[in-house]
């Protein structure tokens, strides 16, 4: 094992093909990209001796894997390295043997290996691959860390002495707990072109609703920051406008299924029922190229939240959602001060036509005032920045706000009415239902005595509803539990339910300062989660990394595996029974808690508040009635064009099943398909003739959808 | 991290321990004999907080000139004296009235087989006023939906639950059902902490209507049998990644026990399925199951089992009058259906129907024509078992900052606890005393361990 050094290492066959399909859709668009790196490091464990090995060596692959009888097993971790002349910036590493210990080290850097070389007892083994160094502790922008921990056993009680290296930023972190010394960055590796092409796949699940052939082509081709900035600037899509209509539906409106059906034969679906606004987000989050935006507003509508269950006219929800949809990018306070002064809100939560103390002893209503609190800023127990409770003197955790400081805003939120509907005369009473636009203030209404609000600022006395309600915004906005609290929903929304304090505090300090000393820059902080080191980069590996697709997810990554086209009606439908209607959360707390907990296995998982037995079943027979049925054009749907998949980049691989579960390996499971569940697969796509190619498709995508590794996006 | 469900139990036992928890024992010791009889518990919880203020009113001249002096016609939220449904208890001198939607259940308190439990509430220990003002012995996060739910569904009200008393009494009673793994707990109503063990998970079903198995997979082609094969071995596999191993051990569940449970849920020939109204009503689709199931109980082969069926919106800070008539109206029609259910399947005296809801609300009127958040409420306990007919706990003094009221909005401060009352519905269920601290933890601060409605 000395000569480690191996120029032409070879990759196993699995990966071969990824690279070669990913070569050549990429190849021609960017030609001038770095060397493809040409080594490989694999991971072995032996349970036995709790000991981890690397190398990049296949002629040590062959003996451990040769060895297994007493223990030696690949991890499933591999990491891309150069090998010789690759690249003109990268080193030699080098290795170094403790017999005492029988382990290894490595080390890039020339004065550790001189260092290394005069201590007895070690052996030097020549050197490995070549790595990138770290400039200024940093690894350049094409390359990812490779972090190394120790495990000193004789400290620990865990077993011998030994190092396992790390890309995976989260689980290098997790080994502090298992008591190893998180020793930092060792070395930067350059990642495969395939490699690139599962981060990608990844970001599209966290960024998008769902990665697609062609757009893991594109942020492949263009880098990540490129995609956001593209993303960022592309034009938000529209919920249809829709007019007024009166709370009580006229007994004139009512569905006429004669056909053909024409633009008003659905009166009574198309305005008192969610169906319109529900329908147009399955179309636009399918199909729509501001997918960013709308996933972020999507995230939004689950912290935000109204529910049909108040707001059961589609003209007011599609107000709503596309307010947050306009100010996704924006910042947190003006989002805040929108979300408030939405009538839909203003409904759902009472502060609409809300008043001061009557006199015959009506108190303010303080459903607004407790759940902007509560849910919509700060959170029940003040935070540290990284999204640990403080604790007090007695070890419990700190109440944010006490029942004062309630009423307190409970009296703010006074004087606000619904819109004055255009056409009619403002007046200075309190208007009747209308759930789109601004709400205004009436002076009379509003209770003009002194306020208590958080941090024990007083708000002052006679000031008018407005100048009233910006302090008490810029109050609640400015309170320091507002950065790590909505921080960590937004990672957990996006990328991960139980993210570390680390990653938590690094969003939330861009959160506090987005680098130009503004506060609540959404844009920077929807960033700053999505090129995060725990969320880009190497294959994760921590075993609790991720989260579960959430259904409308589930339904949406499906649509666009298949780069659907659609009218958005055949989602609208089948998504029915997986726990998860669209804007029709059961209350304000969502369809899930944040804070949920899956007590079998003790770990902070908010989607699984909706994952039972009932829904664990609808969630595979979505995937049955979508694959193997068939799917009309709906002749209720004045204007339909159904539900249209493209099979092409699926049926043109199906032949051979490997290429098959190659494609369906980026495209559904980024990556994280494991080698038993492969095997499983492909024994039931072997089953099918290998000319009947659809059948193959579907039969691998029906399992890839049920499997329970896809189930968690990660 | 990497606990298993036996060092989650070990944890919360150190837990338990370390916070001065007293009596705290677990049942796998003593297990028990597998009973000769059936027993069913039915959580019924209701959503928001249901205001307690106007399901339970008092009747007399004193009682109702007090209620409506704070709850004014002006108020929006006053019910009329004369449209109350009115009851008196055998064991109270005053005269009460129901809330007028819940007509159906009415006549089951004359009849002896409903009993209504006076200002309950999650509690430390029993508490004063004057504690309370002082700070002492103050449940987290009062007035808060989603912590009083928690403290509701599992007794622990100071600190963050991650089982509930309905899971931990089906872990305690898991022995009388003998070695059938069939779950203790159904759920008609999703995911829950009540229904949350220790190591007992429900089983969660769809409503009537809906149904409990895989499609698609009956094929004998050998593609089909291939993909169904193909998706049995894929539930075992992933396992490392915990989240995997939680979604694959849910799916494992739900395909092991869809065999059982689909032919029962979607059987045409329920002798009890025209007795249930179901339209428009999803507590009645729901308590339609479990009557099902109880109906097959002899198919299922428990002894015991626990039912959680829910109704919400009962979260009524605006609009109250219309939206309590409205859901009270569901609770009401959807009680009397299933007692008559159990009382047809010969089973009324071995199920008893409890209500759960998030807390009491302000007995003073918010703008809007509703209420706010509160504490104490009111709850309503039916079958054959109980002791029908009477009230159980004390009737707060209705007066805004009097000797009951935390605040001066009329939030009531329980005189009855949480513990107490799931202890009591413990013992019915066959739980010994020495047990009674696994399902209610905090047991131990309470004299009266069972309140004797049932």
């Amino acid at each position: 094992m000395r000569n480690t050094s191996e120029p032409g290492a070879l990759k196993s066959a699995a990966t071969r093909r990824v690279l070669a399909a990913a070569v050549t859709a990429s190849l021609s668009i960017n030609a001038a990209r770095a060397a493809e790196p040409a080594a490989t490091i694999v991971e072995f464990f032996n349970a036995p001796a709790n000991k981890y090995f690397i190398s990049s060596n296949p002629a040590d692959w062959s003996m451990l894997d040769g060895l297994a009888s007493i223990g030696w097993k690949r991890t499933g971790v591999t990491f891309s390295a150069y090998t010789q002349g690759q690249d003109a910036r990268a080193l030699p590493v080098y290795r170094f043997f403790a017999p005492s210990v029988a382990s290894h080290f490595f080390t890039v850097s020339a004065s550790e290996r001189d260092q290394l070389a005069s201590i007895p007892g070690l052996v030097a083994e020549g050197t490995t691959w070549y790595a990138l160094p770290a400039v200024g502790g940093v690894c350049p922008g094409d390359s990812v860390g490779l972090y190394r921990t120790f495990n000193n056993g004789a400290a620990t009680g865990n077993g011998p002495a030994n190092h396992r290296y790390f890309e995976d930023y989260s689980f290098y972190q997790s080994y502090a707990l298992k008591g190893y010394a998180l020793e930092g960055l060792s070395m930067c590796l350059p990642q495969s072109t395939a490699e690139k092409r599962l981060d990608a796949s990844r970001l599209l699940k966290q960024a998008s609703f769902g990665s697609s052939p062609g757009e893991i082509d594109r942020v492949a081709t263009i880098g990540t920051t490129a995609w956001l900035t593209e993303q960022f600037a592309a034009t938000a899509s529209q919920y249809t406008p829709r007019e007024y209509v009166s709370n009580t539906r006229p007994d004139t409106c009512v569905n006429d299924s004669t056909l053909p059906t024409t633009p008003t034969s659905y009166c009574q679906r198309d305005n008192y029922s969610m169906f319109p606004t529900q329908l147009e987000f399955y179309k636009q989050a399918i199909t729509g190229s501001d997918q960013l935006r709308q996933r972020v507003a999507w995230a939004l509508s689950q912290f935000f939240v109204i529910s049909s269950t108040d707001v059961p006219l589609p003209y007011g929800m599609g107000d709503y959602q596309q307010m947050l949809r306009d100010n996704a990018f924006g910042n947190f306070r003006m989002l805040l001060e929108k979300v408030t002064l939405h009538p839909a809100m203003g409904r759902f939560l009472d502060m609409a036509n809300n008043q001061k103390t009557t006199s015959t002893g009506i108190s303010p209503n303080e459903n607004y005032g407790r759940e902007i609190l509560q849910l919509f800023s700060n959170g029940l127990y003040l935070l540290n920045d990284d999204g640990t409770e403080k604790k007090g003197p007695d070890g419990k955790p700190i109440e944010t706000y006490t029942q004062d400081e309630i009423k307190g805003f409970a009296k703010v939120f006074t004087g606000w009415t619904y819109p004055t509907r255009a056409g009619v005369a403002p007046t200075a009473r309190l208007n009747g239902q209308n759930l789109s636009g601004t709400m205004e203030p009436r002076e009379t209404f509003h209770d003009v005595g002194t306020k208590d609000l958080l941090g024990s600022v007083v708000a002052p006395a006679n000031t008018t509803a407005y100048a009233d309600l910006t302090g008490a915004l810029d109050n609640v906005f400015n309170y320091g539990n507002v950065p790590p609290f909505f921080s960590r929903f937004m990672i957990q929304k996006l990328v991960t339910g139980s993210p570390s304090p680390g990653y938590v505090q690094r969003v939330a300090n861009v959160f506090k300062n987005n680098g130009s000393g503004i506060r609540g820059d959404l844009k920077a902080v929807v960033t700053a989660i999505l090129t995060d080191v725990e969320a880009r980069g190497a294959a994760k590996f921590e075993p609790t990394y991720g989260h579960l697709n959430e259904p409308v997810l589930l339904v949406t990554g499906l649509a666009r595996a298949l780069s659907a086209k659609t009218d958005g009606y055949y989602f609208y439908n089948s998504s029915n029974g997986l726990g998860q209607t669209v804007f029709s959360a059961p209350t304000v707390f969502n369809y899930y808690a944040p804070d949920h907990v899956v007590s079998s296995i003790n770990v902070n998982s908010p989607e699984f508040g909706i994952f039972n037995s009932t829904t664990a079943l609808s969630r595979i027979n979505f995937a049955n009635s979508a694959l193997y049925g068939t799917i009309n054009i709906s002749n209720a749907l004045y204007g339909a064009t159904g539900t249209q998949f493209d099979w092409t980049p699926f049926t043109s691989v199906a032949a051979d099943s490997n290429a098959l579960l190659d494609r369906v390996n980026e495209i559904v499971f980024a990556g994280k398909l494991s080698a038993a569940t492969r095997s499983t697969m492909k024994t039931a796509i072997d089953a099918v003739a290998s000319t009947d190619t659809l059948n193959r498709a579907r039969m691998a995508l029906y399992l890839a959808v049920a499997a329970p590794e896809a189930q968690i996006v990660r | 991290m990497n606990l298993t469900r036996r060092n989650t139990l070990k944890a919360l036992s150190a837990g338990a321990l370390a916070s001065g928890l007293s009596g705290f024992t677990l049942p796998f010791a003593s297990a028990q004999a597998a009973p000769s009889d059936y027993k069913a518990l039915v959580c019924i919880f209701l959503f928001g907080g249901n205001d307690g203020n106007n399901m339970i009113i008092p009747a007399d001249a004193a009682g109702y000139a007090a209620y409506s002096g704070v709850r004014t016609v002006d108020s929006g939220i006053n019910i009329a004296q004369s449209e109350l449904l009115t009851f008196r208890p055998s064991n109270r001198s005053s005269t009460y009235g129901f809330h007028p939607a819940l007509s159906a259940v009415h006549p089951l308190f004359d009849q002896g087989k409903l009993a209504v439990i006076a200002n309950a509430g999650p509690l430390l220990a029993p508490i004063t006023k004057a504690q309370y003002v002082a700070g002492v012995n103050r449940p987290d996060q009062l007035f808060s939906h989603s912590d009083q739910q928690a403290q509701w569904q599992s007794t622990i009200s100071n600190q963050a639950a991650r089982t509930g008393w309905g899971g931990r009494l089906a872990d305690s009673v898991a022995s009388m059902n003998g070695s059938n793994t069939f779950p203790v707990l159904t759920s008609i109503a999703g995911s829950t902490l009540y229904t949350t063990g220790i190591s007992q998970s429900p089983l969660s079903i769809p409503a009537a209507g809906g149904t409990f198995s895989l499609s698609g997979l009956t094929g004998t082609d050998a593609a089909t049998r291939a993909r169904a094969a193909a998706l049995n071995s894929l539930l075992l596999q992933g396992k490392d990644h915990m989240l995997v191993k939680a979604a694959a051990e849910q799916t494992e569940q739900a395909i092991a026990l869809s065999g059982k449970v689909n032919p029962i849920i979607t059987a045409t020939n329920s002798s009890v399925a025209n007795l249930f109204t179901t339209a428009g009503n999803s507590l009645a689709a729901q308590l339609l199951q479990v009557a099902k199931l109880i109906e097959a109980r002899a198919t299922i082969g428990l002894s015991r089992q626990i039912f959680f069926v829910s109704l919400g919106g009962f979260d009524t800070h605006n609009n109250q009058i219309a939206t309590q008539q409205t859901l009270l109206g569901y609770v009401g029609a959807a009680m009397k259906s299933f007692y008559d259910a159990t009382a047809a399947l010969g089973v009324a005296n071995n199920v008893t129907t409890f209500t759960l809801s998030d807390f009491g609300r302000t007995f003073k009127p918010a703008a809007g024509g509703g209420s706010d958040h509160a504490w104490g409420n009111h709850h309503m306990v039916m079958g054959g078992a109980v002791k029908g007919g009477a009230m159980y706990g004390t009737f707060p003094v209705q007066q805004l900052g009097g000797a009951d009221d935390v605040s001066t909005e009329g939030r009531w401060l329980p005189t009855t606890s949480v513990d107490q009352y799931a202890a009591t519905l413990a013992t019915w269920f066959g739980v010994p005393d020495s047990g009674l601290p696994l399902v209610a933890p905090n047991i131990g601060a309470f004299a009266n361990r069972n309140l004797g409605f049932v």
